[in-house]
């Protein structure tokens, strides 16, 4: 039998300390992801964090991870660790869903999507595939059948969306990390409500290839993960150039790593005051939380200042009519022929593109070009820009009004817009014990930057050390 | 902007769903028709001075 307790004490907390564990043979891979395992199917009663779960394909990975091991073989730093897959990317193990009755079956019958193609390659194990929002839009609806995945931290709360699974998964401690993506905050905001690290890399950073799109030029895949440290290993796994993603850029891949040393002494940090904090729909204790982590960088020898992005509120109409633009486009043959599949959030949602014209979608895109522009004026004079990741801690299932959310401000969906880089990580909690997230953006290709200071934050504070206690009460017979 | 009548936002829904052969449940419908006005607010945010001669940000790399 293992307990909760060792389960907690005796299990590596993070991709970094596993990987140390299996090179010392402290542990194996397969004891590592024969624990997961058995945690995560417990799990599925509370948290729900997976659709399907990969018993097989995963104990062979582990097998495989263990025997390179054994034979003096080592891929890197994610060999033989135990991850999850959001259920929108392709694998050849296991059905792609997107959560959605709506996905023709056939479109999962591919090879794996390039960026989980690259993780096996590099030695991971991938435990299954996690939940999401459907087609990574819109708000869980039970009528669909699929499991709905909590928050971690409150059951009664979403772990954020639409990368729901590997959010919660990773909180819960079922997997040391997992695979999201990000169209309007899809990865940031499941990192902010589940006190986790989530990085959007800049666009064109890592392949799209095999994942169902939501909005084609907003589209993102990123690592989540629970300290910066990893989502940086993971990223420099899975970035770089592929043919089969014309948006991919052919631009060296730099060492993720080189930049993590703990420091900010020096650097210039831009707070874009008008449109991220001094906002009156900000949670008060949210605006605390990110005041006082920015003064921490600022003891730390950073230079805080304030900086100005005008067109920031506009930008975010851009995000919104382009983002329903392409979902449409995506979406109008279902919408108009079998329309009752959908969950009517997802349904209703993705409807509302029908209100935007075709002129509305080339002048969201000059919007773009302008705010492009704008932040990249300001980010001359910055290294990063630092605001809350979202307004508020993670809502409640009941009572939840799509409407609202959609009429209120998003810190996160300008960055899918310029492209730019933007990591979520812990900051805090609230008095009610919910986490906050702190949203780092960085100049365009510039990771290490955005990654650098947010892993010097993960130095000073223990945030990020923090778990749910669900997590610890998670037993297995 | 001025702000239409509940009227005139019907017959605007009912034009673009018409149009678009959009088969509608009645909480579909009710949801655009309350969504209209909200929506219009932001497409007309995206028309100001600085972006009406400027190049969309959409890239065709021509190869």
């Amino acid at each position: 039998m293992v307990t909760p307790s060792s389960m907690t004490e005796h299990l590596p907390s993070s991709i970094a300390e596993a990987g140390a564990w299996l090179r010392t043979g402290r542990i194996t891979s397969v004891g590592l992801t024969e624990a997961l395992l058995a945690r995560s199917k417990v799990a599925q009663d509370t948290i729900a964090a997976f659709i399907t779960i990969t018993d097989d394909a995963a104990i062979a990975a582990a097998r495989g991870a263990d025997a390179e091991f054994a034979a003096g073989h080592d891929r890197g730093p994610l060999q033989g660790i135990p991850l999850g897959i959001k259920d929108i990317l392709a694998t050849v193990d296991a059905p792609t869903t997107a959560n959605s009755r709506v996905l023709d079956p056939a479109w999962g019958q591919r090879d794996d999507a390039t960026a989980v193609r690259k993780l096996r390659e590099a030695g991971a194990v991938l435990l299954g595939k996690t939940g999401l929002h459907e087609f990574a839009i819109g708000w869980p609806d039970p009528d669909t059948g699929f499991r709905i995945p909590k928050n971690p931290w409150d059951l009664a709360r979403t772990p954020g969306g639409s990368s729901s699974g590997t959010g919660a998964a990773v909180a819960a401690g079922l997997v040391l990390g997992g695979l999201g993506t990000d169209t309007g905050g899809s990865i940031r905001g499941p990192a902010a409500y589940c006190g986790i690290s989530g990085l959007k890399p800049t666009f064109g950073r890592v392949s799209k290839a095999g994942c169902v799109p939501l909005g084609y030029s907003l589209d993102h895949i990123g690592p989540m993960a629970r300290t910066v440290f990893d989502c940086a290993l993971m990223l420099q796994v899975l970035a770089g150039f592929d043919s089969l993603d014309p948006c991919t850029v052919s631009v060296d891949v730099p060492d993720m790593l080189a930049g993590l040393d703990g420091s900010v002494r020096g650097l210039r940090i831009g707070v874009p005051r008008e449109h991220f904090l001094d906002v009156p729909e900000l949670n008060a204790e949210i605006r605390q939380a990110v005041l006082a982590a920015l003064e921490r960088l600022a003891g730390a020898g950073a230079s805080v200042v304030d900086v100005e992005l005008p067109y920031a509120a506009i930008a975010q109409h851009a995000q919104r009519a382009i983002m329903y633009g392409e979902a449409y486009a995506y979406h109008e043959l279902d919408l108009r022929t079998r329309p009752t599949l959908y969950g009517k959030y997802t349904r209703q949602g993705i409807q509302q593109g029908v209100l935007y014209t075709a002129g509305d979608y080339v002048q969201a895109q000059r919007v773009r070009s302008l705010f492009k522009e704008e932040v990249a004026r300001v980010l001359a004079n910055v290294d990063v820009l630092v605001t809350p990741t979202a307004l508020n801690v993670a809502p409640r299932f009941e009572g939840y009004d799509p409407d609202v959310m959609r009429g209120q401000p998003s810190f996160m969906s300008v960055w899918n817009l310029t492209g730019l880089p933007a990591l979520s990580i812990s900051c805090g909690f609230t008095e009610a014990g919910l986490p906050i997230g702190l949203q780092i953006a960085g100049r365009p290709f510039d990771e290490p930057m955005v990654l650098k200071v947010g892993d010097a934050y993960q130095r000073l504070t223990d945030w990020h050390t923090r778990r749910p206690t669900l997590a610890q009460e998670v037993s297995v017979a | 902007m001025t702000e239409m009548t509940p009227e005139q936002v019907k017959q605007a829904v009912d034009a673009v769903v018409a149009a678009a052969r959009l088969p509608l449940t009645d909480e579909d419908y009710a949801r655009l028709l309350r969504n209209y006005s909200s929506i219009q607010v932001q497409r007309a945010a995206l028309r100001f001075p600085e972006v009406r001669y400027r190049e969309p940000a959409a890239v065709f790399p021509a190869r």
